[in-house]
């Protein structure tokens, strides 16, 4: 019976402090400026399409996705920045396209809109 | 296909360098580039696949630049039923030397309408058919940091005009005009549509108050207005900061645009709170709605994700509406940089759907990813989807194999390139 209990004990100890990371937010990089970040450490491919790149080229000519167009830079920490300091203020929607075909909304913001029966995310930049 | 193997064929023969070399005068420099996407469609016919479909499009761009003017010229050449050519783009661009912020452009263009709203648009990509599109545009900026653009351009026998006029910020405040007027042939009354709208920015230190005022010409009741006040810090939190954000939008019994930022007739109010965190990958947001009019728009939505330090990521949504309306979903993964996997559970009022996905990276340019999804209560059949993507610098593939129960084994095979 004792040995049970034990076993009880670890068992809970060890998901109570596995529960801890599990729910401890991780920290951003620290040099971080005006970009967006996205965290995916498997990713081979990561690109913003949003308004302001006309969704990669979905809607403009030709609309074939650019595979280069929105292209995030993947850094060592599994992160996955693009700079955004020369957008121009307004309201922009935005998802990050993960191996050319998955479309993932931005987990740090809250704000969502929707394009193409999609939940996407939306941000405002300041004057 | 031969149109568009020819164009390629001679792209690929010259270079750059020597287009440079030997067509250009001194100050200039010339380029291209080719978005080229093959996409072939089949299914698993017994024991071999089958392809059904094939499509080729290509998007192809010659661009000359000098330090005054900048040319560009755009043209989509498609194969699907027939090679077909669109003539999409063309612009030419004049600055002035040393500051290239004020200049003026003349373009032939295939300028689709759109008007941001404060999150969703005014009037939406994809209104009007991108490949019936053809007209003028002319645009001048930099006179007081000012920039205007107007275009006219024919979809069909329809005709749709438009003019963006933007300043620059005012010290207190700054703003955008927009004007869309689309003409219809056919039926004038019920399509015809001209929409008026402004957009105002301004910054009062500890908030700052953005409206959208929107108005359609003719009858009563074609207008509309959403305001809201951003970036209002309310207190600090081990987290973040609160943002509060009080909105309304209003729109006339009238009103109507080919945008999701308003609803006819509506009269809501919005209270919002979002956690704005600095420091840690977490985000989470709170959003009562008070609907004046119905209790259609009435409800309550719930957002919060985040990365946790054990590499787990969390996402959780939830909205609920006084008619009686609810969704939730609920998704949870980790990941590293070989592998992945991860849960999501979505509740709708008649279906519970559930979705499991697991990926491998077996090397930087490969991922293979395996996504099944079933419903709790059987309404919607299960299916199963595996996706091999690579990008090889601008080259990237996708391979996707699909399987829903009851129907046929499906095949897509996607290739996308960028030559330049």
């Amino acid at each position: 019976m004792i040995y049970k209990r034990i076993v009880l004990l670890i068992v809970i100890q060890t998901v109570l402090i596995s529960g801890c990371s599990f729910f401890i937010p991780m920290e951003k990089p620290q040099e971080q400026g005006e970009q967006l970040l996205f965290w995916m450490p498997g990713a081979i491919s990561v690109q913003v399409l949003s308004d302001w790149n006309e969704w990669g080229g979905i809607e403009s000519a030709g609309s074939i996705v650019d595979p280069l167009i929105g292209r995030m830079k993947k850094q060592e920490n599994g992160f996955w920045t693009v700079d955004i300091s020369e957008l121009a203020p307004g309201s922009y929607r935005y998802v990050f396209l993960v191996n050319g075909h998955r479309w993932i909304r931005d987990l740090e913001n809250p704000e969502t809109a929707a394009f193409r029966d999609q939940v996407v995310s939306v941000i405002l930049i300041y004057d | 296909m031969s149109a568009l193997a020819a164009v390629m064929l001679v792209l690929l023969s010259v270079s750059p360098d020597s287009m440079d070399a030997g067509l250009m005068p001194e100050g200039w420099t010339m380029g291209w580039k080719c978005l080229v996407s093959a996409t072939g469609n089949g299914r698993w016919a017994g024991h071999h696949p089958v392809i059904d479909s094939t499509d080729v499009d290509a998007a192809l761009s010659v661009m000359a630049e000098s330090q005054e003017v900048d040319f560009l010229v755009t043209g989509a050449l498609k194969n699907d039923s027939a090679d077909t050519f669109v003539f999409r783009r063309a612009r030419a661009e004049v600055k002035w030397p040393g500051t290239p912020w004020v200049g003026a452009g003349l373009y032939l263009h295939d300028r689709q309408p759109f008007i941001p709203g404060l999150s969703n648009p005014l009037v939406e990509w994809g209104w009007v058919d991108i490949d019936s599109l053809h007209g003028y545009g002319f645009s001048i900026g930099g006179i007081l940091g000012f920039n205007g653009e107007y275009s006219i351009q024919q979809t069909g026998a329809d005709t749709l005009t438009q003019l963006n006029i933007k300043s620059p910020w005012m010290g207190f405040a700054g703003f955008a005009y927009s004007r869309v007027q689309y003409h219809s042939a056919e039926s004038p009354l019920d399509d015809n549509i001209v929409l008026n709208a402004l957009l105002i920015r301004s910054d009062f230190r500890y908030f700052k108050p953005w409206v959208v005022i929107a108005g359609a010409e003719g009858e009563k009741g074609r207008w509309a207005v959403t305001g809201e006040i951003r970036d209002f810090r309310t207190f600090t939190t081990d987290l973040g900061e609160i943002e509060v954000v009080p909105a309304i939008a209003f729109a006339g019994e009238e009103f109507s645009a080919p945008g999701d930022a308003f609803v006819p007739g509506q009269r809501l109010l919005k209270l919002g709170a979002y956690l704005r965190s600095v420091r840690y990958i977490a985000g989470a947001g709170i959003i009562g709605m008070l609907d004046l009019e119905s209790d259609s728009l009435s409800g309550v939505s719930v957002i919060a994700s985040m990365v946790s330090e054990a590499s787990v990521t969390w996402d959780m949504e939830f909205d609920a509406y006084a008619d009686g309306d609810y969704r939730a979903a609920f998704g949870a993964g980790t990941a590293d940089s070989f592998s992945s996997a991860g849960m999501r559970m979505e509740i709708l009022e008649d279906s519970t759907r559930l979705t499991g996905m697991a990926s491998c990276t077996p090397r930087e340019d490969v991922s293979a990813e395996l996504t099944v999804s079933a419903d709790v209560d059987g309404s919607l059949d299960p299916a199963c989807r595996l996706d091999i993507s690579t990008a090889l610098g601008p080259v990237s593939g996708l391979i996707g194999i699909h399987w829903e129960q009851g129907s046929d084994v499906t095949l897509s095979i996607n290739l996308r390139g960028l030559l330049q």
